[in-house]
């Protein structure tokens, strides 16, 4: 019910107690004069910092403002050659594919071939490029096919495998060969579509299919890496020298991989 | 009964709004008591999954989300509609006739919000949050929106000449943002629903502006509002006001997409979302100087005033809670907390905290001055605001604290996921008692409107006759 | 600010800008995403529902599941979403808005009262549509400790006349289990809904989500 205020006479309802100053002055009058207070600078300099701040996060984590682009720090406003509006496909779910469709006929799904018929790909020093083995040597094999006999982890096998130059394209030919490199044990860098593209080039006019012995005597190229001159050398230096590059803009993830590799001398 | 003899100009435009203000406030006050109690119901089934576990409509499922938008719609917008009403009758001091089409809307929105409450627990929620309402009963509750806005804005058109406050630019605003708002998130999602693709990030902006861009305008209009009005003095800074409401209005329609961090919409539109969040401190800071500045000195007021009580209460809760958001945006906080009880706890606060306090505030001031009498119990109203802040903000600590604990644990590979389950359960339970002790508070609320109205009305037929007789 | 239509205009304005960011670009952009048919092998990303599978899409909707269970992977770079998904081959992966086109509405949920069921489908111990059911219907008989509501109302508790029906749940124990002479039949309720939550599969590659690097 309605209480007395403690020291007044007033009952102390709160419905209608309007203003302590006694007057009842409306909102809209009480501001209605046009003195306009001053605002502290400290505070617009606060709002400023703030603004700032947001917006650098903002341009930074946007992913270039695309709408297929899902992760906030995949492609920056600096433009860094990921070649085109979408992030790039990613080899190993690409190579994934291409190897189950084409590959597993032969040397199976886990890459571990048949005994006497086709060779292995997991822990195959042909595959991770140990010893004698170059990565342009698989990339060749796929264009070319192979034939004769071949020793693969101290097994010999004899038999044909088909060229697949013309039925894949070069960033299919790297995206199986990076995919195959790291499944199953293997490890090695992935092979980049532009040193496919580059062996290619060098490659025609070839029409059978490479033997262990040709493979041999071919120059062992690395990704990543410049050899000591020789007839190919020079292409190769150059296709040496673009790799750390190109394996930067064609693996998004794998930031680390140039880094590791020695920097060619260009 | 004493009275104050006011101004007959001033009884004419609170005459002219009474009907629908007043049905508004009633209704809003009956979903505050069904809403906390089914929160109360759906916090217990967190903890003894088995209480009445065996009808349909009592699955938790369809308790929650009908009482969040008993709580929403009900209360918060029926709430919102007549103080905004009340307001620009007051600010623009222009009565106005036709009160028959505010008054049918008023009824219309209410009887939408129950049907839509029953078909929720019926089971047909279109399950996304906030538009759970089967499509024609949104329909029908923007059609009764439509009457109340235009009745509204052509009151503030026809406004007596001379400034405009700045409680009028928020009520303006929100009263034109809501139906674009409400009309395109139904339109897209329930009515014609685009591909599912679009849908998250549209979801998550309705989410953002409901609160932000409804609601929120309404509650700052009504403390910007009564402040001053009370205590008789000018705010802190106008210019700070006008700073306030245009970063507010610029900002706010962005924050939506923080809730999808990682979500499944490219990235710019969570990083945006988490810019828009963190650039509302702009507002947050300034209106915040502006409400909290005022209220200086002003404690022997505090006393007795529940209206400044329960406003204060609303603008600090509003500073938290729109600071909490913005922290709560940034990824390392967001990647923790996200899908955890402490975003609950912010949405909680941002609803009960801000914008129910400040409607509390707000209804306290405008029923006396409809009915020309004073509130029937103050010990109620104390009791009311007590049972609130306590409750309510136990509910938002413990909603918190289980919320981070279980967000450390979601967001853990090496944790089993029933463990998150088991941090939050003691705090969940001790919001659940919370709601249990706000919803008493609701029906202390609802007692003293109720019996106010009451009085008025037993008052009127008596005096009507004392005439005849 | 004394002056109307600026104030309106301005308004307007504020909220148009987020209105065509966050609605108009969506469904202009996101809004007409279609599935992707892998040349190679004829796969459909996302696959197609069966027509169990959408009517279970109403019945998740009508029983406010997203209230408790989210369907949305975050990514490796900011969350251990992934980590806490079911192991499968291709690996589970960040989910993107194309995952959510067969979807209606789009469940992405807000809350993880219950785990992430994105990628339910592919949980090992749910490898049949009777485990999904005896879930459904005494979740704390087949996982103690859990606080999912039972859905108890979708499944009929009758007398076994003659012959038990070959839908009836078998393997139930607990408190409300069937007592001899009955048996627990599924509506088609929770038989739409058992065939939609065995469908949450979403590990099938997309090319705007990469596979993340495993920590």
């Amino acid at each position: 019910m309605i209480e007395k205020k403690p020291n007044s006479q007033e009952p102390m309802e709160d419905g209608f107690r309007e203003s302590e100053l006694g007057s009842k002055q409306d909102v809209t009058e009480l501001h209605a004069s046009t003195e306009r207070e001053p605002v502290s600078v400290w505070l617009i300099v606060l709002i400023m910092v703030i603004m700032f701040g947001g917006g650098m996060f903002l341009f930074a984590n946007s992913g270039g403002f695309q709408s297929n682009v899902y992760n906030a720090n995949a492609v920056s406003w600096s433009g860094a050659g990921s070649g085109g509006p979408a992030a790039p496909p990613d080899p190993m779910v690409v190579g994934k594919r291409i190897y189950t469709r084409n590959c597993a006929v032969c040397h199976l799904s886990e890459g571990q071939g048949v005994a006497g018929q086709f060779p292995p790909l997991a822990r195959s020093e042909w595959v991770i490029s140990e010893g004698w083995h170059g990565d342009n040597h698989i990339v060749q094999i796929i264009l070319d096919g192979l034939h004769g006999p071949v020793t693969v982890d101290g097994k010999t096998y004899n038999n044909a495998m088909a060229p697949w130059g013309t039925v894949l394209k070069d960033a299919e030919i790297a995206a199986v060969l990076t995919y195959v490199r790291n499944s199953w044990g293997n490890e090695a860098p992935a092979i980049p579509v532009e040193f496919v593209a580059d062996i290619r080039s060098q490659d025609t006019g070839r029409k059978d299919p490479w033997t262990e012995k040709e493979l041999q005597a071919t120059e062992r190229v690395l990704v990543g890496a410049a050899p000591a001159a020789a007839p190919a050398g020079e292409a190769k230096a150059g296709a040496g020298s673009e790799s750390p590059d190109a394996a930067k803009s064609g693996e998004p993830a794998a930031e680390a991989t140039p880094a590791t590799e020695p920097t060619p001398g260009a | 009964m004493t009275k104050l003899s006011q101004p007959s100009q001033e009884n004419e435009v609170e005459a002219s709004v009474r009907l629908p203000v007043l049905i508004f406030f009633g209704c809003a006050a009956s979903w505050l008591a069904l809403g906390t109690l089914l929160g109360a119901l759906a916090a217990l089934k967190l903890i003894w999954p088995g209480f009445l576990d065996g009808p349909a409509f009592l699955t938790y499922g369809r308790i929650a989300p009908a009482a969040v938008n008993a709580l929403v719609y009900g209360w918060a917008s029926s709430a919102a509609l007549g103080i905004a009403l009340w307001m620009l009758a007051r600010l623009g001091r222009t009565p106005l006739g036709y009160a028959v089409l505010p008054v049918a809307a008023a009824i219309c929105w209410n009887l939408g919000v129950f049907l839509g409450i029953c078909a929720i627990l019926g089971g047909y929620s279109r399950s996304i949050f906030l538009l759970e309402f089967p499509g024609f009963i949104s329909a029908i509750l923007f059609g009764a929106y439509i009457f109340v806005a235009i009745w509204g804005i052509v009151l503030f058109r026809n406004r007596a000449p001379g400034a405009v406050f700045v409680s009028a630019w928020y009520l303006v605003a929100a009263l034109l943002w809501f139906p674009w708002l409400y009309f395109s998130a139904n339109a897209l999602l329930i009515w014609s629903p685009v591909s599912g693709a679009a849908q998250a990030p549209i979801a998550a902006w309705f989410i953002g502006g409901i609160i932000s861009l409804w609601l929120a305008p309404v509650a700052l209009a009504s403390a910007f509002y009564l402040i001053p009005q009370i205590l008789g003095r000018r705010l802190v800074s106008y210019n700070l006001s006008v700073l306030g409401f245009w970063s507010f209005a610029i900002f706010a329609g962005w924050s939506g997409t923080a809730l999808l961090v990682g979500g499944p919409v490219p990235a710019w539109m969570a990083s945006a979302g988490i810019v828009a969040s963190v650039f509302l401190f702009v507002p947050v800071l300034v209106t915040g100087i502006n409400l909290l500045g005022s209220l200086q000195g002003s404690y022997e007021a505090l006393g007795w005033s529940p209206t400044l009580r329960f406003t204060a209460v609303g603008a600090m809760s509003f500073v938290i809670a729109y600071v909490m958001g913005g922290l709560l945006a940034l990824p390392s906080f967001n990647a923790n907390f996200f899908f955890s009880d402490v975003f609950v706890g912010q949405a909680f606060l941002l609803l009960i905290g801000f914008v129910s306090m400040c409607f509390f505030g707000a209804i306290y001031y405008i029923v006396p001055r409809l009915l020309s009498r004073p509130w029937h119990s103050d010990s109620l109203i104390s009791l009311h605001f007590w049972l609130f802040v306590v409750g309510g903000g136990l509910a938002w600590v413990c909603l918190l604290s289980g919320g981070m604990l279980q967000g450390y644990a979601l967001n853990d590979p090496g944790v089993r996921f029933a463990s998150s389950v088991g941090y939050a359960s003691p705090f969940r339970l001790v919001t659940a008692l919370s709601l249990i002790a706000m919803f008493v508070g609701s029906q202390c609320f609802a007692g003293v409107l109720f019996r106010t109205m009451l009085g008025a009305l037993e008052e009127t037929k008596s005096s009507s006759q004392a005439v005849t007789v | 600010m004394n002056r109307m239509p600026l104030l309106i205009f301005g308004i307007f304005l504020a909220f148009a800008a987020a209105w065509l960011g966050l609605v108009a670009y969506p469904v202009v952009t996101l809004g007409s995403l279609q599935p992707v048919i892998n040349e190679e092998s004829g796969d459909v990303s996302p696959p197609l529902l069966s027509g169990l599978a959408i009517a279970g899409q109403k019945v998740y909707a009508a029983n406010g599941c997203v209230s408790c269970h989210s369907q949305m992977v975050r990514p490796a770079y900011l969350a251990h979403d992934i980590s806490r998904e079911p192991e499968a081959d291709p690996k589970v992966r960040q989910t993107v808005a194309r995952d959510y086109l067969r979807e209606q509405p789009a469940f992405v949920g807000w809350q993880r009262i219950g785990p992430d069921l994105a990628n339910y489908g592919l949980e090992k111990r749910v490898a049949t549509l009777s485990d999904i059911h005896r879930h459904l219907y005494d979740p704390r008989s087949v996982m103690p400790g859990s606080i999912m509501p039972a859905s108890r109302y979708l499944y009929i508790y009758r007398k076994i006349s003659g012959q038990p029906s070959n839908e009836s749940l078998t393997g139930l124990t607990g408190p409300h289990a069937p007592a001899p002479g009955y048996e627990v039949v599924p509506t088609e309720d929770a038989k739409v809904l058992a065939a939609y939550l065995l469908s949450l599969k979403r590990n099938y590659p997309l090319s705007e989500a990469p596979e993340e690097p495993t920590e």
